[in-house]
């Protein structure tokens, strides 16, 4: 069997090539979430713009307004991963060529790199059109990037399982909401420290609660995954 | 049994109402509520524990009648849920002067809301009774893990108003005589009612399945 001879990890590997092509040939998901953001990063701009926030309460309100942005991006293309597979009709052989753990770590790989994509253009944007600063460059982005870490996980089995009901647009962000509501407060708090905090003694906690969520919310995907898979 | 339920909250009622004082610190007769209130709240978070349990034994079984205990959980957990939150901020309005100022109490429990309410969206949305008994166990399951962040995360972040729990930090119970016999009475009612509704409801849900209607 060629199954038992084929390593997890470079099946999922295969899995996630496969995708990427496919993704870089349309597309879809990276522009959906990029454009998404940036509509609603211009309308927060032409709204709010960056003086109309008392300084004092910049590092609070604009933290969050990142997660927002980021948060309904994000659920604008996450799910095409699965979605498309099933639209496609090729969920069924992939679900016959692989085994399911690789696939959510394939699926899971390409959501990473499109959310990293996104990440690298939105937040510098948002840092230059609403004039903010972050006291501790580097603490920011790094919390900015776990944040994003946790979301992607928790948002690619949701994902799964959206791919499989009807009304799937609406149902991805319904479904996904009450999962990541703790981790979206969580770092936009840590965000706003990051941004005007004069030390770093808040990293500890932050760090702790935005990896340990990453890490559980993997480890329950790749359990779970395959109840959804082979639903 | 149901007799004795009716019966039993009827008295309960009475007691909190005519029986017991009401509690010192508290704005006029607003702690009464805590005979209500706190029991609607601990009969939602069961409620969200048996869903959790059946949902786990569904994945392994892939038996329908437990996919449906679950789904029954998480219908009735929503009408406790909903009269907790009603009752909470009845009290925060007069304790605090507005029916909602986001406490972290009040956080957790509409997270509890939107977890419930996406649930039943989710259910409505797949046709296939053993995909949709599937989807929503994985999905029940996935968001009592991330459940434990939640009552980690929150109280660190934000500063709440919301008196002691029942169970509170120095492990002692802040009531005392009439006050705690009614409350746990009422503690008590509350879980028999709703195991009451709870068998009944799965009575009907069976009739249905046995029936070939979905649950």
């Amino acid at each position: 069997m060629a199954r038992a001879s084929t390593p997890w990890l470079s099946e999922a590997a295969a899995i996630f090539l496969k995708d990427l092509r496919s993704e870089l040939r349309t597309k879809v998901a990276v522009n959906s979430i990029v454009l998404f953001a940036v509509i609603t990063l211009a309308l927060v701009s032409y709204t709010i713009g960056p003086y109309r926030i008392p300084p004092a309460e910049k590092p609070a309100i604009l933290s969050a307004l990142l997660m927002i942005i980021l948060f309904f991006a994000s659920m604008t293309g996450l799910s095409r991963v699965f979605v498309k597979e099933e639209e496609a009709r090729t969920a069924d052989t992939l679900r016959l060529a692989a085994d399911p753990q690789a696939v959510f770590l394939g699926k899971l790989l390409l959501n990473l790199l499109t959310m990293a994509g996104v990440t690298a253009v939105v937040v510098p944007l948002f840092s230059i059109l609403m004039e903010f600063h972050p006291m501790h460059i580097c603490s920011f982005y790094g919390i900015t990037a776990l944040g994003m870490l946790g979301l992607t996980i928790a948002s690619t089995l949701i994902a799964a399982i959206i791919s499989k009901a009807g009304n799937k647009g609406a149902l991805f962000p319904i479904l996904a909401f009450p999962i990541l509501l703790p981790l979206l407060l969580a770092t936009a708090d840590a965000l706003s420290k990051a941004a005007a905090w004069p030390d770093l003694s808040f990293m500890g906690q932050a760090l702790g609660i935005l990896v340990s969520y990453s890490g559980i919310t993997f480890f329950a995907g790749l359990i779970l995954f395959e109840k959804v898979w082979r639903a | 049994m149901k007799p004795i339920v009716f019966l039993w909250l009827l008295a309960v009622i009475v007691a909190a109402f005519l029986w017991s004082p009401p509690a010192s610190g508290f704005v006029g007769e607003s702690s009464r509520i805590v005979f209500f209130h706190v029991p609607a709240a601990w009969v939602a978070s069961l409620a969200f524990l048996i869903s959790g349990y059946w949902s786990v034994r569904f994945l392994r079984s892939r038996d329908l009648e437990h996919d449906m205990k679950a789904a029954v959980a998480v219908r009735q957990g929503l009408l406790f849920t909903v009269i907790a939150t009603v009752s909470g901020s009845v009290f925060a309005k007069v304790m605090w002067g507005a029916y909602w100022n986001w406490d972290p109490r009040q956080i957790s429990i509409t997270l509890l809301l939107f977890i419930y309410a996406a649930y039943l969206v989710l259910r409505q949305s797949v046709d296939d009774p053993l995909r949709r008994a599937h989807l929503s166990a994985v999905y029940a399951i996935f968001a009592f893990i991330t459940m434990p962040f939640f009552v980690f995360v929150i109280p660190r972040l934000y500063f709440s108003l919301h008196p002691d729990t029942f169970i509170n930090a120095g492990g002692k119970i802040e009531m005392g005589g009439r006050i705690l016999a009614t409350f746990l009475a009422s503690l008590a009612g509350f879980t028999a009612l709703f195991a009451l509704m709870y068998r009944l409801e799965c009575r009907l849900e069976r009739l249905l399945l046995a029936k070939g209607e979905h649950a």
